[in-house]
């Protein structure tokens, strides 16, 4: 409505077409996110967190390290670590046949995080991400930013600052 | 442009040995000598001062650093040889935060893999 209480025009012509669905706001920042599964759950990190899918690529093993960290990765000259998301989120070792490593940059860090396949990459709606459920798992609400839906699934965001800080200090 | 400090050829002479299922290096300026262990020779071996379990029943060399005066025991043998600068790397922020080998100071990769370079000054009985 106008200052004086008149309607706009757009107004009056969305009260003419009768529209009562949703209203959608097409200024509303997106957000991008990386969905993938573990042990078929669905989680996303923010897409300008990942910077590439890496193809499939040696893993060299180092001693004394826990056994989240599976070893070091050569990316075109540089040495890069690897962490298994299952193991950080305390999913039982999977098949690492099909599995894949985001090269991720959080928290200052960069890392390659093993997940067992990447889904989709996608824009959803600021709004769309909503508060975790109180029934999230203690030892992930630090790391859980939220809830999407996508394809009826419920897909849990995950904070990869959070996560990396939380791994560099011992605590994931 | 790049500047990579193996473009120049530069490399740096350490002493590589394997121990705990990977290879390690130190630099050839941090070791005194390198010699056969005689039988009433007493240290420990390099898998304790690294903080790795002990590799099995293998012939050991014994190594003498020079800062310290520290003796260890490595298995098998150890070599001198040289690291080209390019194939050395900073440790990794997670693997420099977690990586439970006492003295890792940084990473070298080449064709055979990695070897972890240490620093024997940083070794619990130094």
């Amino acid at each position: 409505m106008t200052e004086t209480g008149n309607l706009s025009l757009d107004q009056i012509l969305a009260l003419k077409r009768g529209d009562s669905g949703p209203v959608v706001n097409v200024d509303e920042p997106q957000v991008k996110l990386v969905v993938l599964t573990l042990g078929g759950d669905w989680f996303a990190f923010h897409g300008g967190k990942v910077r590439e899918v890496l193809p499939d690529c040696p893993v060299f093993y180092l001693p004394g390290c826990p056994s989240s960290m599976e070893g070091v990765i050569n990316v075109r000259g540089d040495i890069e670590t690897v962490i298994g998301l299952r193991s950080v989120l305390g999913y039982p070792p999977g098949e690492e046949a099909g599995s894949r490593i985001l090269l991720c940059q959080a928290a200052g860090m960069r890392s390659g995080v093993r997940v067992d396949a990447v889904e989709e990459v996608m824009d959803v709606p600021q709004s769309a991400i909503q508060a975790p459920p109180h029934t999230i798992a203690e030892n992930r609400k630090p790391i859980v930013l939220g809830i999407v839906t996508f394809g009826g699934r419920q897909v849990t965001l995950l904070d990869l600052d959070r996560l990396f800080a939380d791994y560099r200090a011992g605590l994931a | 442009m790049r500047n990579d400090p193996g473009d120049d050829g530069l490399s740096l002479q350490v002493v590589v040995f394997s121990a705990g299922g990977c290879r390690f290096a130190i630099e050839a300026g941090e070791v005194a000598a390198m010699r056969c262990r005689s039988g009433v020779e007493e240290c420990p071996d390099i898998e304790t001062l690294l903080g790795l379990p002990r590799d099995g029943n293998v012939s050991r060399r014994l190594l003498e650093f020079r800062n310290n005066g520290v003796v260890a025991a490595i298995p098998g043998d150890a070599a001198l040889s040289h690291l080209p600068a390019r194939t050395i790397h900073a440790l990794p922020p997670l693997l420099a935060a977690r990586i439970a080998v006492c003295g890792a100071a940084a990473l070298a990769l080449d064709a055979d893999g990695p070897v972890l370079i240490v620093d024997p000054r940083q070794f619990p009985c130094a």
